[in-house]
């Protein structure tokens, strides 16, 4: 792709465009107070990006650190935090025992609870799509920005707002109502201020994800650069169109389950409460609606910057494009159907026998792409970069997520490991193993050209290596807890499974030990890291062809599309000399395929 | 709603034309045609949301029904159908007005287009005033209201505080978009009488329009189901 | 996409003219003018179809009164939905004119659609489903949701929290008795209230009446004296009798039908 002056700027562009604008998105506007307040009101989608990032970061921060709590409490059979320990180490549990919380299962209680409502509403679902997806869409479309920005500052203060419900709740001692928000517990269990601020927390967290989604399916139909059609999209928007879709269409129903759950737990209107003749079955489908198509909100930007690496550090055209682009609109369309798997336990036999049927869709599309991964590699030119090394643990871990969801969804076997450590197990497999892992490939990918520095390849080597081993002692023994019968959200246990326990805390031990190395590498980084070049690792896509730091509007001059996003074989990329990436001869790229 | 209506008035003051004609797009758009097509496609992916928002209530609404058709027709009986008739009659001709008005306003009749939006107004008001004095009011001055809240004491059906909660969730959700709507229309009637909206752009006009018609759209499937059941 | 995008020309697009208005390039159908006279007959033909439903379920109350039509519940329903479908389509047609519009606002209208037709049927093949209980689980399971004999929510602690308090019988009947206490009736003088309140009601088909046409009784008085419907509401026939505990026998009935399915299956 080449940067092509074509005068298709207006008039009226010309008066910024060779002022302000040709500065890098992060040079200071003025003294600090200015810095800061261009930042709370900018439009800029790179700057809402970044200020996502960081937010969605703290957030996985909480969340983890309420996992190491968990996980300590389950260190020994019986209780393990009290004394000293309790007031010392987690100011949660004190918090929680001085304000009145009975026991310290209704701490375990709470902390379970904020540790899945953290980490899925306000880490994993935001996470990639507004982040990443906000940084590098427009860029990878050759757009000065996405389609509101507007909206798209909207989004980012409706999800501080949120969030800002879902942290005082924590701070009043939190819910224990399990993510899940379960009726009839979720409405008649301890804590109605709590309750009430967690649930408007995650219905207004949903607007902030429907105006992204709402943002980027425009963005992507209209703005993309001139040359670029459908199939020459890199796969990242792919996966993040798919993501949108999703996001646009399951989230108001959320919404409006929580709108429900509000009222019924205000006033008891009696829609999910026996008592009164509702249906608790009913707000488990409201509930599952949402929530099964939003784990691949969770996953498919995670496949989207598994697509765009593999193909960048293997030199070589990603195998199956377009199965790879259908494949994620399948996904979307497939978890639209299958949400009753959650529920096999509750709903009616029959309807219980579809949804097992139809789950085993998704595992077509998903096959699909892991295959043409897999074939991607095959003979490539691979070289072991940190994101590289994230995508290939994907490849490895989230295979295991994938292949274990089987089981859970074939009606038979999941009577048996249905709410136990087997689901928490996969389910991690999937959430940290997929989105988690890829979401770290995503960061190191796209730092240099976020902040315009590299990082330590070394240390970054020795996070990634703490971080695999650390997740998988966590939560491989899991597995097995959960086959013997070890049912989840349980405070203490038999004395049989103490060992698995044991190693599993370990394990998440080490885990933190590797996001604590990743963390001073890139704040190292940010301090002191080299200069990065405009194009380091060779890409092709356009977020490559703008400046080692992008300016303000992304582009010095609007880019036209001249090439495929994958194609290393034929072209040399932007700002690469053909040293640095040297082209295949003709002959050997004919055999490879 | 402002991102649809970006970028206004960047040209200088001097210039004596209206409003809608010195409108210049959104700096990273490429021309005006496209923002606008893409605040169109902003728009329809909004009422998705709005459709699937109003399913929850359809679903919760054909759940009781199915649990408990006679109670849903004891609920549906304590209603009087000559209201909900007339604020349908009230909602369809708003969405009327307010289709001309777009169409006034595509053909410069900017008189015609304020006459429009404020009958327009003035029956969301009357729609919102009909469902307050004549149905809420009194109902839940008897005792007929949702779930624990339920005193009436001549309920003939077990099962009729949850027809109430699905009565008011489903028309309190749908009078709150009648109420978001009047604030909007209010809004367009002042843009529009500063000349804000023309044959060259009436972005915001086109977006509240599609908005009002999908208030009415519910409405249409809500009244058969909560008035005349049987 | 559109062809903007590829065109060279672009930039010599008309600011000014954005909607080819003037123009009469083909990709202007964002800003189709829709004739006032095609805007007014769809207002008129959606008034028809507001009275036809209207006018279809009086029919329905009539012939159930009048000639003692027992009609199903499910006509009801599909035809009300059926007329509503076509309001639906007209409004989304030409008040929103999905008709001129870009194809892309109508497969994503579409594609909206077929998400709630999927959310509704979905629910609903497991509500259909949840009746049928196997034998072998019959024994485990209590059919829920009745509303009945589960205590209720009677007040609130310190924080807020619901209190569930021991009362025996439904919210209804809770409002009820409280309401004879308060009020000192005795169960004479509250079943002639009670009666008066539902003289709507039709004593015909009260023992059977689940699934079919039933009088509604809320009408507002005196909105309309005359006219042919006005004389349902007043004809009063005798259904006081075992009126009170309605309730009751309901919930029963209720339960019993669960327990039957278990024990046929």
């Amino acid at each position: 792709m080449t940067t092509v002056d074509r005068g298709l700027d207006h008039a009226h562009d010309g008066a910024h465009d060779h002022g302000h604008h040709d500065v890098p998105y992060l040079t200071p506007k003025g003294g600090p107070i200015a810095t800061v307040w261009d930042w709370m009101t900018t439009v800029d989608h790179k700057k809402i990006g970044v200020m996502y990032l960081f937010a969605v970061l703290f957030m996985f921060f909480i969340g983890g650190v309420l996992a190491l709590a968990l996980r300590i409490e389950l260190l020994e059979p019986t209780r393990v935090v009290d004394g000293e320990l309790q007031g010392a180490a987690f100011a949660m549990l004190a918090g929680g025992e001085a304000a009145g919380v009975a026991s310290v299962g209704s701490v375990y209680n709470r902390i379970m609870t904020l540790h899945g409502a953290v980490m899925v509403f306000m880490f994993i679902v935001p996470g990639i799509p507004a982040s990443l997806g906000n940084f590098f869409l427009p860029l990878q479309l050759g757009a000065k920005d996405v389609a509101f920005p507007k909206l798209n500052l909207t989004s980012w203060y409706v999800y501080l707002f949120g969030s800002l419900f879902g942290v005082s709740s924590m701070l009043m001692t939190g819910v224990d109502t399990g993510w899940t928000f379960y009726t009839p517990y979720s409405t008649t269990t301890d804590g109605q201020a709590q309750i009430v601020l967690m649930i408007l927390a995650v219905f207004i967290l949903g607007f902030s994800s429907i105006f992204t989604g709402l943002n980027f399916i425009v963005t992507t139909h209209k703005l993309r650069a001139p040359g670029l059609g459908w199939f020459d999209l890199p796969l990242f928007i792919w996966a993040i169109y798919a993501t949108s879709i999703i996001q646009v269409l399951a989230t108001p129903v959320i919404g409006v389950t929580f709108l429900l759950l509000l009222f019924e737990r205000l006033f008891q209107i009696g829609i999910f409460d026996p008592g009164l003749g509702g249906d608790p079955v009913l707000f488990q489908h409201f509930f599952w609606f949402y929530s099964h198509p939003v784990v691949y909100v969770m996953i498919l930007p995670a496949m989207g910057i598994i697509s765009e690496v593999l193909a960048v550090f293997s030199r070589k055209k990603l195998f199956g494009y377009r199965a790879i682009a259908f494949s994620s609109l399948a996904i979307a369309g497939v978890s639209f159907l299958v949400w009753g798997h959650h529920m096999f336990t509750s709903q009616g036999e029959l309807a219980a026998m579809i949804f097992s049927f139809l789950t085993f869709l998704v595992a077509i599309p998903t096959a699909v792409k892991v295959f043409n991964w897999i074939a991607t590699l095959y003979k490539g030119s691979i070289s072991f970069q940190t994101p590289m090394m994230y995508a290939l643990a994907f490849l490895f871990l989230f295979s295991i997520g994938g292949l274990t969801g089987l089981p859970l969804g074939a009606l038979s076997t999941d009577l048996h490991l249905h709410d136990s450590y087997f689901v928490v197990a996969h389910f991690h497999y999937v959430m940290f193993g997929g989105t988690v892992i890829a979401f770290l490939s995503g960061i190191h990918y796209w730092w240099p050209k976020m902040f315009g520095r590299m990082y330590d390849e070394r240390w970054s080597h020795v996070g990634f290596w703490l971080v695999f081993v650390g997740f998988n002692l966590t939560f491989f023994t899991q597995f097995f807890l959960g086959t013997q019968g070890m049912p989840r959200r349980y405070v203490s246990y038999i004395d049989e499974f103490t060992l698995l326990h044991q190693i599993s805390t370990y394990g998440s031990w080490i885990l933190g030990l590797g996001f604590i190395v990743h963390l001073f590498v890139l704040l190292h980084s940010l301090v002191a890291g080299p200069k990065a070049p405009q194009n380091p690792w060779g890409a092709l896509t356009m977020e490559w062809e703008t400046d080692p730091i992008p300016v303000e509007h992304n582009f010095r001059h609007e880019p036209v599309a001249t090439h495929g996003p994958y194609d290393f074989e034929d072209v040399v990329p932007p700002g690469c000399t053909e040293e640095q990436f040297p082209l295949p001869p003709k002959e050997e790229v004919r055999t490879a395929h | 709603m402002a991102t649809i209506d970006s970028g206004p008035g960047q040209l200088p003051a001097e210039d004596k034309r209206p409003r809608w004609e010195r409108y210049v797009h959104g700096h990273h758009w490429r021309n005006a045609d496209d923002e606008f097509d893409a605040a169109k496609i902003g728009i329809w992916l909004f009422l998705a949301t709005e459709i699937l928002l109003f399913s929850g209530l359809f679903c919760a609404y054909a759940v009781f029904r199915m649990l408990y058709p006679e109670a849903i027709a004891a609920g549906s009986g304590y209603l009087d159908w000559r209201f909900g008739a007339i604020n349908t009659v009230v909602l369809l001709l708003s969405s009327w007005t307010i289709a001309m008005a777009i169409r006034c306003v595509q053909l410069d009749q900017q008189k015609w287009a304020t006459i429009h939006l404020t009958i327009t107004w003035l029956c969301a008001a009357a729609f919102l005033a009909i469902k307050f004095a004549f149905e809420y009011a009194p109902k839940w001055a008897e005792g007929k209201r949702p779930g624990n809240l339920f005193s009436y004491p001549y309920a003939a059906e077990t099962h009729e505080p949850i027809w109430w909660s699905i009565y008011y969730m489903a028309t309190g959700v749908h009078a709150t978009h009648v109420l978001i709507g009047m604030g909007l229309i209010a809004y367009l009637i002042v843009r529009q009488r500063r000349g804000y909206y023309g044959p060259k752009h009436y972005t915001m006009m086109e977006g509240v329009g599609l908005y009002w018609h999908i208030v009415d759209l519910v409405w249409i499937f809500l009244f058969p189901l909560l008035y005349l059941v049987h | 996409m559109s062809t903007a995008a590829h065109d060279p020309n672009a930039a010599a697009f008309d600011q000014y003219d954005p909607h080819g208005f003037h123009a009469d390039e083909g990709h202007d159908h964002g800003h189709v003018i829709v004739p006032w006279q095609t805007l007014t007959l769809v207002l008129l033909a959606l008034l028809f179809f507001t009275m036809l439903t209207v006018f279809q379920a009086r029919v329905e109350i009539y012939a159930a009164y009048e000639w003692g039509w027992q009609i199903p519940g499910w006509v009801n329903i599909v035809l009300a939905m059926a007329i509503a479908t076509v309001k639906g389509t007209l409004v989304v047609l030409y008040f929103m004119q999905l008709r001129y519009d870009r194809g892309v606002n109508g497969i994503l209208f579409l594609f909206t659609i077929f998400a709630v037709w999927l959310f509704l049927m979905f629910t609903m093949i497991d509500l259909n489903g949840r009746n049928t209980i196997t034998e072998w689980r019959a024994g485990e399971i209590v059919s829920g949701g009745s509303g009945i004999g589960i205590s209720v929510p009677a007040g609130r602690d310190d924080e807020g929290n619901p209190i569930r308090a021991g009362l025996s019988g439904s919210i209804v009947d809770h409002a009820r008795e409280s309401y004879i206490a308060e009020k000192g009736y005795t169960q004479e003088e509250y079943d002639k209230k009670f009666a008066d309140k539902h003289a709507g009601h039709h004593g015909d088909h009260h023992e059977n009446s689940k699934d079919h046409s039933r009088v509604p009784t809320g009408l507002t008085p005196g909105l309309f004296e005359t006219g042919p419907w006005a004389e349902i509401g007043k004809d009063d026939h005798g259904h006081h009798d075992g009126h009170g505990d309605d309730a009751d026998h309901s919930g029963e009935s209720d339960q019993a039908d669960v327990s039957e399915t278990a024990q046929e299956s």
